[in-house]
């Protein structure tokens, strides 16, 4: 299990390295640079820029300085935000980010959970139908076309919640719900799909057979089989949560990493991408690996080699 | 609790029934029977003949929808199962009925280690302590013979092999000492050699604690060898309900026979392929008027395609379902 865990662990900073290396041959191939404008720069000035940002050496030079440069953790500074390293700007922004992202997959395992379960236990019922067509709801609606509604109806209608930017509690409504509402949908969906497959079983029969009450029976007996694909699901979808989401993020105009991670590709701010992208690949293997660890918790005949 | 003899378990009129998209199955479909303490009966018939439904139903255990159980009485020592509020049928089953299943790979939660899977019995029924419910799991494996008990009960499921999960759950049935074990299809899922042992365990704990069986089960030796009295079951129905050594001797009916004889014997055989009931059950959604055997019955007449057949008693407590029941009776009786 340790050996798994550190090898695993060990696994990540290759793969985060080979991610950034992509990343990076791809701003370079694309045409145009950082200091490409509307007007042409007198080639004396274009020259200058080159050796100070060290673009005048051949392209593995560039790219073994840069890659040294993340090894040791240095991302460097933004070539936008002057004087500003990465690792500042992440950790500045991380937090807006962060705190919307877990809220909302908090929210979105309380209702999907819950729903999916109701669901499975009253199957075909008219609670089902109805959850299930919200749940279906929630998919097909992209969060650019819930927010700006639930911002006409809750700030602008009903003048009850703040329609957008960063402030106390009720600022945090309605980016948390835009946010959560797929994750919620798609965690209904699964919750019930495990949960109807698992209640099938023989051994929920056996359960039963003993004289268990139904809560019993499905929360001893049915509820680890049945969340394991949710949790497949859970854990990669919090990474991209805490890491932001760039839409909700704009529409709520929340100094978010999203924001952030949109506009230093806007900018070609090199640096700043491959750091965000860096960190993104990290968290996303990182919770990957607790998902994973978290199957062995949940079944028993799962071992790790 | 009952006497050696009395009546334990009397289902009557039991009908119990399937909504499918293909209509209304009928998979039990006015069954009565009676089991008396300390009895084992056997319960025999082909796949979708209504045995594995009927015991479901003496549990209350049919999945409802699609399934429900439309019409009869399960009396239980004198409480007909079937009036009891959720609440209180859940303090019987388990308890003082319990059951096994069919298939001992699947019946048990590969999630939980095995000494949850039957602590919870006995801390829900017996009233016992955590520890009081672990030291009586080991005591229940130890008497169903899973050698290292002590140790075994902490593992998982998947650490046991095919027969010794079947043992773990006779002891899990038999953890509260009920009064009635229903056994459905209890070795069909295992090695011949591991049935012998299965029944043999069986047998051995109902001698031990005088349990009342219902054993069901398509193997006509496990029945010969383990039953005091037989019900066989075609579409829904009893077809023939008999004393075992009766129904072996002087079968009444023509579906019991053909059974009997689909029975490979190697004294006799030699040579000869082996007897095979012509055709295949009906669908018991769309069933005819008459015998639903008689598309299969080599003796099958005109009557029996349009008439219902009576339940004739032929013999004391042998009866049989069919239109000639007596001259079927009568031409196995002057065999022997």
């Amino acid at each position: 299990m340790l050996y798994f865990i550190v090898r695993r662990l060990l696994i990540i900073i290759p793969t985060a390295l080979l991610v950034v290396t992509v990343t990076w041959a791809l701003i370079r191939f694309a045409p145009g640079n950082f200091y490409t404008g509307e007007k042409q720069l007198p080639a004396a000035i274009e020259e200058n820029i080159r050796k100070k940002y060290g673009l005048d050496k051949p392209w593995y030079q560039q790219y073994l300085i840069m890659i040294g440069n993340i090894i040791r953790g240095d991302f460097g500074e933004s070539l936008k935000y002057q004087g500003q390293s990465v690792n500042e700007i992440i950790y500045r922004h991380l937090p807006y980010s962060a705190t919307i992202g877990i809220l909302a997959y908090l929210l979105a395992l309380a209702v999907g959970l819950t729903t999916g379960i109701l669901a499975a236990l009253r199957q075909n019922s008219f609670l089902d139908y109805t959850s299930m067509a919200i749940a279906m709801l929630g998919i097909s609606i992209p969060n650019f076309v819930l927010g700006p509604i639930l911002v006409i109806l809750f700030a602008l209608g009903l003048y009850v919640l703040p329609p957008a930017r960063w402030g106390g509690l009720s600022n945090l409504v309605l980016p948390v719900v835009t946010l959560s509402a797929i994750y919620a949908a798609y965690i209904a969906r699964l919750t019930r799909a495990g949960m109807l497959e698992i209640l099938r079983s023989d051994f929920i029969r056996t359960a039963r057979a003993k004289g268990l009450d139904e809560w019993t029976v499905l929360l001893r007996h049915a509820l680890r089989g049945g969340i394991i694909p949710v949790v497949s699901f859970t854990g990669p979808a919090l990474a991209h949560l805490l890491a932001g989401t760039v839409v909700v993020e704009k529409i709520f105009a929340i100094p978010g990493l999203g924001n952030i991670f949109v506009q230093s590709v806007l900018n070609r701010d090199e640096p700043l991408i491959l750091g965000i992208v860096a960190f993104l690949s990290i968290l996303i293997m990182f919770f990957n690996l607790i998902v994973d660890i978290s199957y062995g918790f949940l079944d028993p005949r799962i071992r790790y080699e | 609790m009952s006497m050696k003899g009395d009546t334990l378990l009397l289902v009557r009129d039991l009908k119990t029934y399937f909504q499918t998209e293909d209509g209304v199955v009928k998979a039990v479909d006015g069954v009565s029977f009676e089991l008396r303490s300390g009895e084992t009966l056997g319960i025999v018939g082909e796949s979708g003949s209504g045995k594995s439904v009927t015991s479901l139903s003496i549990m209350r255990l049919i999945p409802e929808p699609p399934g429900k159980i439309v019409d009869g009485q399960i009396w239980f020592n004198g409480v007909n199962l079937l009036e009891l509020s959720p609440e209180d049928m859940r303090k019987i089953r388990g308890k003082r009925i319990a059951m096994i299943f069919q298939d001992p790979m699947t019946s048990l939660n590969p999630f939980l280690r095995i000494s949850t899977q039957l602590m919870e019995v006995t801390e829900l029924h017996l009233g016992h302590s955590k520890k009081e419910a672990y030291q009586h799991a080991i005591k229940m494996l130890d008497m169903v013979g899973i050698p290292e008990a002590k140790e075994r009960v902490n593992g998982y499921p998947h650490e046991f092999s095919g027969g010794m999960r079947q043992r773990v759950m006779i002891a899990m049935a038999l953890s509260c000492d009920p009064e009635l074990l229903i056994a459905d299809e209890p070795t069909t899922a295992l090695d011949v050699t591991i049935q012998a042992q299965i029944l043999e365990l069986i047998k051995d704990m109902k001698r031990r604690l005088g349990t009342s069986v219902i054993l069901i089960t398509h193997d006509l030796g496990v029945v010969a060898g383990m039953t005091d009295r037989v019900i066989v079951m075609y579409a829904g129905k009893i077809f023939e309900q008999a004393p075992t050594r009766e129904l072996f001797k002087r079968p009444a009916n023509p579906y019991t026979k053909g059974l009997l004889r689909s029975v490979p014997d190697p004294a006799h055989e030699e040579g000869k392929p082996l007897y095979q009931i012509p055709g295949l059950p009906p669908d018991v959604a769309h069933l005819p008027p008459g015998c639903p055997f008689a598309e299969r019955c080599e003796r099958a007449t005109a009557i029996c395609h349009n008439e219902f057949p009576p339940f004739v008693e032929v013999n004391s407590d042998h009866w049989s379902l069919c239109h000639f029941a007596e001259e079927v009776y009568k031409e196995s009786s002057r065999l022997f």
